[in-house]
């Protein structure tokens, strides 16, 4: 016979998260009769015929290749940083005492006016203990934490216009963009849980647990993907899925996300709504490059600001709602940006007062 | 000698075109999850790369290929503790041959037909209440109707199905991914 408990057990079973005593409560149940181990094998029969097909039909052997090249590229470059890292990290847990350890690589950066060159990347320990972190630099999680010691909470924070990486210590990757405050445990044990107000951007490794992002009250749910957050206080918060699946929740409601879609949820009822977007607008920034396609101009701004640190106003307030398509890059200076938004629209910019003032061309003040 | 990087970049995209598809399915038999045997296939292409091992393999490397990701499953669910029938899972496991997409789309669509006397309501009321285990109310006022009809529509595919097939092989079809 089949009980509402039983068919629990098999959907526990199919999903592989059926527990030491309810795969032997399973086991004795169709042990009982013939007929319930008929109806075991038809289930998994079943499931194995809709799983081999929706598996076939949902594989592009054209994305899988893309993969598999950035991993193969992500992983020699691990190896080399992890080289890298083995001389100094003798050195700086000697000195520092800390439990990571970093690298910074050799990014170029322009000097522009309104880049910010003294831009540092704060690292606080669990004792509270600060050290402070190149910007546009790498942090590797020491693994080697020992099994254990308890579980100590790090809090990485970038400034505004900053931008850092952070290999955690399951060699899961996260690109922090500017003015963003990351929390994260010293290693991973039964789940792995992180916190995170700003953006950023992560390719989570598979390793059988379940991780956790907490960003402003909304929880996202994922084995192993890439996505990314934008969690920044008073504005929506989105979630962009590139690859995988991701389950983002809050105490309203929750959504799966397939790859290509983004959730967003609205910062004043929490409500989450889907949609299909290009991935790359919302990623590229970890490479440097801000891809937009039909964007409202304040979007665009908005960005630029955190990047340079700099304020916008408009005059009139209507110009932040002109769309625009194309790409700006971050190691470029900011009138160079300005000057291509510039020669394509009919708006132009000022500087006064270290702000930037947009208005119309042609019009005098 | 080694082989050029250039060449096994085409070699390895080529092979990728041909068989990853294919190679996830037999994965997939094992994990019972798309995105874990995506990445123990990618993993193992990644892996290959490195080592340049495809290009050695001359003589067959689609048979290398697929004894290679099948280990790389199995090795896999013992790691994760998976807990399986295993005679029950291999009889169930179906062979290199078998995985086209004339053969994969049959059997599901022969699976479909056996359900394809359930009316759309009569399915989303079964999946509710059996599957998410909503009570009537919930499922009334979710898909606004009244609960008589709620339970006029669960009566009613139970009704069909006990006659067809067991109610065991529907949750299946009917149990969110």
């Amino acid at each position: 016979m089949l009980t509402a408990e039983i068919i629990e057990l098999l959907n526990k079973y199919r999903h592989h998260s059926i527990s030491h005593t309810e795969f032997e409560q399973l086991g004795s149940w169709i042990k009982e009769s013939d007929e319930n181990k008929r109806l075991l094998n038809l289930y998994i029969k079943y499931y194995k015929v809709v799983e081999r097909w929706d598996t076939y039909q949902h594989t592009d052997a054209t994305v899988a290749f893309n993969n598999v090249k950035e991993r193969r590229r992500l992983k020699a470059r691990r190896f080399i940083i992890r080289r890298v890292s083995v001389v100094a990290a003798c050195l700086l847990l000697l000195i520092v005492g800390t439990t990571c350890l970093y690298y910074y690589g050799n990014r170029s950066s322009s000097i522009t006016p309104y880049s910010r060159l003294e831009k540092t990347v704060l690292l606080t320990n669990a004792n509270g203990k600060q050290q402070v972190l190149k910007n546009g630099g790498e942090l590797i999680c020491d693994t080697t934490v020992n099994k254990d010691a308890p579980i100590q909470y790090n809090t990485i924070k970038t400034q505004p216009g900053g931008n850092f990486k952070l290999i955690l210590p399951d060699h899961s990757v996260v690109w922090l963009n500017s003015n963003t405050t990351f929390r994260y445990p010293t290693k991973f044990v039964k789940e792995r849980r992180v916190e995170l107000t700003g953006e950023a951007f992560f390719d989570v490794a598979h390793n059988g647990l379940v991780f956790m992002v907490n960003a402003a009250g909304n929880n996202i749910k994922v084995m192993g993907t890439q996505f990314n957050i934008s969690a920044y206080p008073m504005r929506n918060m989105t979630a962009t899925l590139v690859r995988g699946k991701v389950k983002v929740s809050n105490q309203i409601s929750n959504k799966v996300l397939t790859p290509g879609q983004q959730a967003v949820i609205s910062s004043s009822s929490a409500a989450i709504s889907i949609r299909e977007v290009n991935t790359a607008i919302y990623t590229s920034w970890i490479i440097g490059v801000f891809d937009f396609n039909d964007e409202p101009l304040q979007n665009i701004m908005e960005q630029l600001s955190e990047w340079y640190n700099m304020d916008v106003v408009y005059e009139p307030e209507s110009l932040c709602n002109i769309h625009f398509t194309g790409s700006l890059y971050r190691d470029k200076s900011l009138d160079y940006s300005l000057d291509i938004v510039q020669d394509v629209s009919d708006v132009c910019f000022l500087k006064y007062n270290g702000k930037i003032v947009v208005r119309k061309k042609g019009k005098m003040y | 000698m080694n082989p050029k990087p250039i060449q096994t970049e085409k070699k390895l995209k080529e092979l990728m075109n041909k068989y990853y598809s294919q190679l996830c399915v037999v994965s997939v038999q094992y994990t019972d999850s798309l995105e874990i045997s995506e990445d123990i296939v990618q993993d193992v292409f990644v892996r290959f790369w490195e080592e340049n091992k495809l290009l050695s393999v001359e003589t067959n490397p689609k048979a290398y290929l697929f004894r290679s990701i099948r280990n790389a499953s199995i090795d896999y669910i013992r790691k994760n503790n998976y807990r399986v029938f295993t005679d029950i899972e291999e009889a169930n496991l179906i062979s290199e041959e078998e995985i086209s997409e004339e053969e994969l789309s049959l059997q599901y669509e022969r699976l479909y037909r056996m359900i394809g006397q359930l009316s759309q309501q009569e399915r989303a009321v079964l999946n509710a209440i059996v599957v998410e285990n909503k009570r009537y109310k919930e499922v009334a006022e979710e898909m606004n109707i009244s609960v008589n009809t709620v339970k006029t529509y669960f009566a009613r595919a139970l009704r069909t199905l006990r006659k067809e097939l067991p109610l065991s092989i529907l949750l299946i079809l009917l149990s969110p991914k």
